[in-house]
């Protein structure tokens, strides 16, 4: 039993270095294509493989074990050739490497996964072969795509949501499958993270503070009146280094977009190629951080604008010389941070959005109707509708009508804003801003009947007041309340949250919460504002998990529970 | 000679881990031959019994946070040292009669069930003692319960006292809550 714990360790450990080398990897045959230091990236390249390999073998892994091998073999003849080096070799080698990364996807759920590896290693050989052949000879840019072959690995995990599978192009499943997104949340899988030394030293100076302020109160208790301005100063002290210790926390779950900007790298890479426009990728920013989870959530979201852009946005080599731009098309990614917020922001330099025709595609799907006026904004957001496409052919890549909508989602659940320019004929940029943190933040506690519930300042705009002559029914029964010159639809907070009741406010001055939910303004009632605190939203069950309208629970001053609502959840 | 393990103040097996903190009682048990460990705690006067693998904790009765769109017998949310956790009410949920708490006997059994860790209210907290399956009589439903489907059968002592053993994996049930929601959901549209 002990050796079987033992191995498991091991295998462990070497799950977490496989993944440090293949990604890597791909980062170093990427940079050999852009660079063409081919002998440098291959050495390190084949010493990654070699340490993988050895590590592999020790730890029983015997399939990875013999592709692993089949690669250092062909890294090692190129070494001793370089002139054979050709984008279809490194092709090749990129795909041996997501190869390797899927089989320790595989392995991960479980360490006895088998692999047909047979196709591959068919093509490696094959490869080696040719590359005798051509060894004497001067290089050939081979433009026939070796990539479009039959599947090699037979093992893609089920669970990978972005699998089409009515189409077994290889490259295709093995450039839509990501194994470092949350494909299967109900794993026990552990995650981890790498971090800086330098933040948990951070950490644990702000904790030795810590230290020193309690124990100052230790002293102070034996007589409270004496000391009580040392404990005032002391407790002002101590709530600044627990704000402190709450960011140095949260700050160890970030991560740098390089991640998320590899990734982006490779997809622009075999987009472009598949679909043979020419693209240039600029990268700002990429020591930017964002939390963990927030990095995985983007990565689909990303990946889905990016295909657009290439696919739709981006014209043809020809097209754009017609059109007087570059021959070669452009994209723009910034990453960066400001005021408690990270900002991404897609550029390209293609075609735009056509506003004709997003509003006839509007109108087909009843998005619209006939006689609606729209702003040029208003028609660009419409790409965000549910089942929104102007696509006609349905391409491997896009035009299935479900991305906009989705990535709007994935933007929204993380309480950030997508919001979408465009000139015709000029490009488009989309502009992606989201919290750094989800779990921490301030809140306005609220008080409806006895209970109480927190909302979010940061869906807040604003507090007011209002009179019951202020509020008037329209003609579809909904209350709505006059504030200024502006007409905002008014709900009563328990309303909002599913309850129905029988309760009328009887004041005259009531109050109510001014929050933008989505695109439009609603004014929620409530029965007493009771103040505002740091929030520090909470995990709650399973069981409750999905109560509409609960973000979360959360633990007041006074150290009962109260609910955190939901915003994009509520029930209007 | 009843072999019952008394509360004592070991320390558990590494297996199990226990959570202390001043103001509650963590009940530990002596390890036991063949015997498996259960938790005895009272609701109207009778003893049942849980796997005591299963207890995290046991507290005193504390401040419950309620909840809407739920089932009666969910009582509301609790905080418990930073973490919240989601409480019955275990006489509503067998259905007897909802009683007044007592205070310095109602308490808040903290288990763990899959995925869920909830904790459960009840009249008293007894013991912990060690109960073989040849005490334990399956499919013996006593009258006293009208939810046959939460009991797991009957144990009898070697002092002839009845325990009711429950069935911890009934007491919440996912689709009862969903199905809740969905009402009240519908009510809100």
């Amino acid at each position: 039993m002990e050796n079987q714990d033992f191995l498991e360790t091991l295998r462990k450990t070497f799950f977490e270095e496989a993944d440090e080398i293949l990604n890597k990897n791909e980062v170093t045959l990427l940079e050999m294509e852009d660079n063409r230091s081919y002998s440098d990236c291959l050495d390190i390249v084949f010493r990654q493989v070699h340490t993988l390999k050895g590590s592999a073998k020790s730890v029983d892994f015997r399939d990875f074990y013999e592709l692993a091998h089949v690669m250092e073999n062909l890294i090692a003849d190129l070494i001793a050739n370089t002139q054979c080096i050709s984008k279809n070799v490194i092709d090749l080698l990129l795909k041996t490497n997501d190869v390797l990364v899927s089989m320790i996807h595989q392995l991960k759920d479980d360490t006895n996964a088998r692999f047909q590896l047979g196709d591959i290693k068919n093509e490696i050989v094959n490869m080696q072969e040719n590359l005798l052949h051509t060894m004497t000879s001067p290089l050939e840019v081979n433009d026939s795509s070796e990539v479009d072959t039959p599947d090699h690995v037979t093992y893609i995990s089920e669970h990978e949501s972005e699998i089409e599978s009515e189409n077994t192009n290889s490259i295709q499943q093995l450039t839509t499958m990501d194994p470092n997104t949350k494909s299967n949340p109900d794993s026990q899988r552990e995650e981890y993270i790498r971090l800086p030394i330098r933040k948990l030293d951070s950490l644990l100076n702000t904790f030795g503070e810590q230290v020193i302020l309690q124990s100052i109160l230790e002293h102070c208790k034996d007589d409270l009146t004496q000391n009580a301005d040392l404990i005032k100063k002391t407790i002002n002290q101590l709530s600044k280094i627990t704000y402190d210790l709450q960011h140095s926390t949260m700050a160890l779950r970030m991560v740098s977009v390089k991640g998320l900007f590899n990734k982006v790298q490779r997809l622009v890479r075999d987009t472009s190629n598949s679909l043979n426009k020419d693209v240039k990728l600029t990268l700002n920013g990429e020591n930017t951080e964002i939390d963990k989870s927030l990095s995985d959530e983007l990565s689909n979201a990303i990946t889905h604008i990016i295909r657009n852009a290439i696919d739709h946005g981006i014209e043809t080599a020809e097209e754009r010389i017609a059109a007087n731009k570059s021959e070669t098309g452009n994209i723009i990614i910034d990453a960066y941070q400001n005021n408690g917020f990270f900002f991404l922001e897609i550029k390209d330099d293609g075609r735009g959005l056509n506003k004709t025709k997003i509003i006839e595609v509007a109108l087909k799907k009843g998005i619209v109707k006939q006689q609606q006026t729209l702003t040029a904004q208003e028609i660009n957001n419409l790409i965000f509708k549910p089942g929104f496409t102007t696509v006609t052919n349905v391409t491997d890549y896009s035009g299935r009508g479900v991305g906009m909508d989705a990535v709007r989602n994935v933007v929204l659940e993380a309480k950030g804003s997508i919001v979408v320019e465009s000139q015709e004929g000029l490009g488009t940029t989309f502009l992606l801003k989201l919290p750094l943190s989800m779990t921490i933040f301030n809140g306005t506690i609220v008080r409806t009947e006895s209970e109480r519930f927190i909302v979010p300042n940061a869906d807040i705009r604003e507090v007011f007041q209002f009179n019951n002559h202020q509020v008037r029914d329209m003609n579809n029964k909904q209350k709505v309340v006059i504030k200024g010159d502006k007409t905002i639809a008014l709900y009563n907070f328990d309303e909002a949250i599913g309850r129905k009741t029988n309760k009328a406010n009887l004041s005259t001055r009531k109050t109510a919460l001014l929050i933008r939910k989505q695109d439009k303004d609603i004014a929620l009632e409530v029965d007493e504002i009771l103040g505002q605190q740091r929030i520090v939203l909470k995990k709650i069950g399973n069981e409750v998990k999905n109560l509409p309208g609960v973000a979360g629970g959360a633990i007041l001053a006074d150290g009962r529970v109260a609910l955190v609502l939901n915003i994009n959840a509520i029930a209007c | 000679m009843q072999e019952t393990a008394v509360v004592e103040h070991h320390h558990l097996p590494i297996g199990e881990r226990d959570v202390k903190s001043q103001g509650n009682k963590v009940l530990h048990a002596k390890k036991l031959h063949k015997k498996k460990k259960f938790l005895i705690f009272t609701l109207d006067e009778e003893r049942y019994a849980i796997p005591l693998s299963v207890v995290k904790e046991i507290i005193g009765m504390t401040d419950i946070t309620p909840l809407l769109h739920v089932p009666k017998y969910f009582r509301g949310l609790i905080n418990l040292r930073g973490r919240i956790f989601s409480v019955i009410d275990l006489r509503l949920k067998l259905s007897l009669s909802g009683s007044v708490y007592q205070a310095k006997k109602t308490s808040i059994i903290i288990y763990e069930h899959d995925d869920f860790v909830v904790g459960m209210i009840v009249d008293d907290v007894i013991e912990v003692i060690g109960i073989e399956n040849d005490q334990i009589t399956q499919n013996v439903k006593p009258e006293s319960i009208a939810h046959k489907e939460f009991v797991d059968g009957v144990a009898r002592t070697d002092e002839n006292t009845l325990i009711i053993m429950l069935d911890v994996s009934k007491m919440i049930n996912q689709k009862e809550m969903e199905s809740h929601q969905k009402l009240s959901n519908n009510n809100a549209a």
